[in-house]
């Protein structure tokens, strides 16, 4: 759940949202893909026991060919316990312009990760993902839940990843609820591995339903790259795109994680 | 969409009843305190030579696992000086620089990944000049280090005797003496640099601290082939061995078991599967293991016997064999004092060289 949920054409900017709403990334381990960073795959590994980490991002949304919106983003990451980080954030939006405006981007999250195991030779690592959302409109507070799994499988220096979540949101506003299924595959690799690791690709594709009955679900894809500043932060960018119901949706953003 | 969900999560149960090479992540950051991130504030040029070390150890493990030619092994040996001379500003992702390794044999990988986080803790310790009392801050860092199960020992163990008495020990410096050599001048490095540290401040290290890299470059230029084991700390380090001997042992049993790693690996008549190998490494590694030693010993025929934390030349099958020419200390280089490596021809980069990073 990278953000509280949107609706209607509002499914486009949240399938072409290039990462904004953070999560961590490990202070050495900076290939340790995180939804939002810069786009929305992220890998089955938490950040590192006893540490915290800070994410921030800023994302551009358009669609059918109008200026959007911008979004900023920032969450808050701990590594609880070994292989189990917590995490809230939210979100804000600048502009109402266009179609953006029918989406709503505003809102806060807590999040949990946990892996399961380290990748070997013959088995994925494993992770399960559980957010709650929530976001307000017109009055009304819409709230969300979310479970994701998540597998990453290496073959040679590239990772690919795959992540699953079931979306159930709560409309007071509307007087219905919704569910919804989401897939994302993707890959990441180090152009530069063995001797430079610094820079790393990610690429995915990804489907999402519509949280209504009959609506159009959304596909689309994003590209970004990561870059190891220091040992303690990695500086993202990314750009993506979505069509659902013959309408197209593009986003551009970039961000910065910090542990300590 | 639900269908592929179900399948996701019946794959998932599927591998989950996989047991074979089930192993946790368990990543952890190193203890928090005023010391943290002094090295590369203080003293970035020695933050950059162990960069180029954590490099160097991984790459020679994926460089192991793969055609063991002369020519190939080689390669990566310039591929490491490469790198160490390039001054890497930030340490390498050790998964993505020997990913079959870090696959075959996460427990390995994890372990040296703790005891190193311990030497950049106490890097960091020594050179920071908030902390005053830095014995406390040492005791804390071991505790905590030692606390962890992937934790080597501070049990004193038998490297020249029981642990160097293995089918494959000696494999690795027999059939590749420049690269083994290599590895022993990293870790004479990360020895010698704690006696300039428990010296004086960070002001004082500054100072000091280039002679004693320019030494550790000259090794890598001229690999040191007239040293029969590794440079222990109590060699290249007196004073902090001393001064903190629990650390002292530690780093001696974690370069140990770096060698036996590096035997095992150069051994493919022996072991001649990655499943063999893993299994190999894993039960060596169970040796040093800190849990396996408190509160319940289960390798007491492996704890050393001599008091000096080593072994050497008191026990098992190696009981006797000549240690050849021994490194020197760093106060030995910083009074020059110190010996000349024995001079080795052959191409080898030199700092000011080398690949962006």
């Amino acid at each position: 759940m990278r953000r509280p949920r949107f609706d209607g054409t509002a499914a486009v900017f949240l399938a072409a949202a290039v990462a904004l709403v953070p999560r961590a990334v490990h202070a050495i381990d900076h290939t340790n893909l995180d939804g939002g960073r810069p786009v929305r795959l992220e890998d089955a590994y938490a950040i590192a026991h006893r540490e915290w980490t800070i994410e921030a991002g800023f994302r551009l949304d358009a669609a059918d060919g109008r200026t959007g919106r911008g979004v900023f983003g920032a969450d808050v990451l701990f590594g609880l316990l070994p292989n189990l980080q917590i995490g809230a954030g939210g979100a804000a939006v600048s502009g109402s312009a266009g179609p953006a405006a029918l989406g709503r981007a505003e809102g806060g999250r807590f999040e949990t990760l946990f892996n399961l195991n380290q990748e070997s030779l013959t088995l994925p690592a494993i992770a399960l993902e559980g957010a709650f959302g929530f976001s307000s409109s017109g009055g009304d507070t819409d709230t969300a839940y979310e479970v994701t799994a998540i597998l990453t499988k290496s073959l040679g220096r590239v990772r690919f990843h795959v992540n699953g979540g079931y979306e159930v949101a709560v409309d007071p506003g509307r007087g219905e609820d919704g569910e919804r299924g989401r897939l994302a595959v993707g890959a990441s690799f180090a152009p530069g591995a063995p001797m430079g690791t610094r820079w790393v690709i990610v690429a995915d594709g990804f489907a999402e339903e519509s949280e209504r009955t009959g609506g159009d679900g959304a596909v689309g894809g994003e590209a970004g790259l990561r870059y190891l500043w220091s040992e303690r932060i990695v500086l993202d960018a990314g750009i993506g795109t979505a069509t659902a119901g013959g309408r197209m949706a593009f986003a551009a953003g970039a961000g910065i994680s910090v542990a300590f | 969409m639900r269908p592929l969900l179900l399948a996701l999560a019946a794959s998932l149960v599927t591998v989950s009843a996989a047991s074979a090479q089930w192993v946790t992540r368990d990543e952890r950051r190193a203890p928090r305190g005023e010391w943290n991130w002094a090295l590369p504030r203080e003293l970035p040029a020695l933050y950059r030579e162990f960069n180029g070390i954590d490099f160097g150890h991984a790459h020679l493990a994926q460089a192991l696992l793969g055609a063991q030619d002369s020519s190939s092994v080689e390669t990566a040996r310039l591929q490491v000086l490469e790198f160490i001379f390039s001054g890497p500003e930030v340490p390498p992702d050790e998964e993505l620089v020997a990913p079959d390794f870090a696959r075959a044999v996460w427990e390995a990988q994890r372990a040296f990944g703790w005891a190193h986080q311990l030497h950049r803790s106490l890097y960091d310790l020594f050179a920071s000049d908030r902390v005053e009392d830095k014995d406390a801050a040492y005791r804390q860092i071991l505790a905590d280090y030692l606390s962890k199960p992937e934790a080597i020992t501070s049990h004193a163990l038998d490297h020249h005797g029981a642990l160097w008495g293995f089918p494959e020990s000696r494999a690795f410096s027999k059939r590749f003496p420049k690269f083994n050599a290599q590895i022993w001048a990293y870790h004479w490095l990360q020895a010698a640099v704690y006696d300039v540290q428990v010296e004086g401040g960070a002001s004082l290290q500054r100072e000091q601290m280039p002679k004693v890299i320019s030494w550790y470059h000259g090794y890598l230029a001229n690999p040191p082939l007239d040293w029969q084991f590794m440079p222990l700390m109590r060699e290249a380090a007196p004073a902090f061995a001393e001064r903190f001997p629990e650390a002292a042992v530690i780093f001696d049993n974690l370069h140990m078991l770096h060698d036996n790693v590096d035997d095992v690996l150069s051994s493919p008549e022996i072991y001649t599967s990655l499943a063999a190998k893993r299994s190999a490494v894993v039960g060596i590694l169970d040796i040093y293991l800190h849990r396996n030693h408190e509160p319940g010993e289960r390798y007491g025929a492996y704890h050393a016997r001599n008091g000096h934390g080593d072994g050497h030349m008191e026990t098992g099958p190696a009981a006797g064999r000549p240690m050849g020419v021994r490194p020197p200390s760093a106060r030995e280089v910083l009074e020059g004092t110190a010996v000349e490596p024995v001079r080795v021809t052959g191409e080898t980069p030199s700092p000011g060289g080398g690949h962006e990073h």
